[in-house]
């Protein structure tokens, strides 16, 4: 199974929004997407998904454009936020049904029993539901779904942190019992971090990061602990386009790991890894492109 | 299990330093099962893809071996390994950081030595 995006643009009213957006998914992995508030990811899913058009690039699953082509489509499932794309009044096993309408083979079993542990009464209407609860009937449908591919758009929007918990748990049960391919908008990177695979970085409208490990990630980034002097030396011009973090002399920054290159580094500065967040923060500062 | 995981490594990595923690300490014997990668991922909320990583650099090192239809078990012979391999590192992990803290704190090495002395062993 390969989801393929193909140089990808998507305009709105003569501006850009996404720019020759091209990467590739492969089953079974669980993908990170990971980006800036209003950078596009919502957009960009909704594109692949089929559900906004664009003028320019192709979205093919093994190969085959998957516009308008039903039998294509029904293997890929986009949970979003937009509460109003297809709620009305119905409760939550209406939402059942209806997902079984459109995909087929829903698996009721495992819906009853995860709304037993998101705590949801399946007689509810869902617009009758907090937010939080919305989401996890999302997260309940977006695992009984019978589809290859899952798009999570932010997953955890108001999710308390007892529930966040039972969705990561839920996840690696469900990829564990049906591996296929899941990809995780999120915002809560430090929280998600053990559970993806692969990361993608969407950043100014292109895909700045992928085919890249979570680990190789947080290698893109590294900190140096050290006296400003010493650093801004070591650093040259480059030093003004990064935060740091100011304790009397000594600084913390933190910075991409390829300006350090070639550098030999004075031993009274000291270098740590970063961890995912940080890595992202660093890498998608407008201050260092 | 009393797992510790930080940043600061990679995951993986982690994870087969946990491991072999585990049949250093006796936690699992040698010719018993280990836990398996779906086990793994699943109590400790962790990508599968990154326990069978981490697993692997067992099975690499000859520590832990995987039996057809049966699951990964420990090598006969890797307490040992993983023995002799802890004491190389010995003195690179913990040796030379407490001679630094003690210069650091100006200890003399015959203090130090009066304090190793003083440990029951």
């Amino acid at each position: 199974m390969k989801l393929t995006v193909n140089n990808l643009t998507k305009t709105f009213k003569h501006e850009s929004i996404l720019e020759n957006i091209s990467f590739e998914l492969t089953s079974p992995k669980i993908y990170g997407l990971l980006g800036r508030n209003g950078v596009g990811k919502s957009t960009l899913l909704n594109c692949i998904c089929d559900r906004l058009l664009f003028k320019q690039g192709k979205v093919l699953l093994n190969e085959k454009t998957i516009h308008n082509n039903n039998e294509q489509l029904k293997q890929i499932y986009l949970m979003n936020d937009n509460s109003e794309t297809y709620y009305g009044w119905e409760t939550v096993s209406d939402l059942y049904k209806y997902t079984d309408i459109a995909y087929g083979n829903f698996n009721y079993k495992n819906a009853h029993e995860l709304a037993n542990k998101f705590g949801i009464e399946e007689r509810q209407k869902f617009k009758h539901l907090s937010t939080g609860l919305q989401t996890a009937v999302k997260l309940i449908l977006a695992f009984c779904v019978n589809a290859k591919i899952i798009f999570l758009d932010e997953p955890t929007l108001g999710l308390d942190a007892y529930l966040r918990d039972v969705f990561y748990q839920e996840l690696i049960k469900t990829y564990n019992e049906n591996p296929r391919i899941f990809v995780l908008s999120t915002h809560l990177i430090n929280e998600v971090q053990n559970l993806i695979e692969d990361v993608i970085i969407l950043n100014n409208k292109k895909i700045v990061l992928n085919k890249t490990s979570v680990e190789n990630t947080c290698q893109l980034v590294t900190q140096l602990q050290g006296k400003r002097e010493d650093i801004k030396n070591l650093l040259g011009e480059k030093f003004s386009s990064y935060d740091a973090i100011t304790v009397g002399k000594q600084i913390i920054i933190n910075v991409k790991t390829e300006l350090l290159q070639k550098k030999n580094i004075p031993t009274t500065i000291t270098k740590h890894p970063v961890d995912l967040q940080t890595a992202f923060i660093t890498l998608t500062n407008k201050g260092n492109k | 299990m009393s797992f510790e995981l930080n940043s600061k490594e990679p995951l993986y990595q982690q994870i087969a330093f946990q491991l072999e923690e585990m049949i250093l300490t006796k936690k699992i014997l040698e010719g018993e099962q280990v836990p398996s990668t779906t086990q793994l991922s699943q109590e400790l909320k962790i990508n599968p893809a990154t326990i069978l990583k981490g697993m692997n650099i067992l099975v690499t090192n000859g520590l832990i071996e995987k039996k057809r239809g049966m699951g990964m078990f420990v090598c006969t012979g890797a307490y040992e390994k993983i023995m002799k391999q802890r004491q190389k590192t010995f003195y690179k992990d913990y040796i030379k950081k407490m001679l630094q803290e003690a210069q650091k704190l100006h200890i003399s090495k015959n203090h130090l030595l009066e304090m190793i002395e003083k440990e029951d062993y």
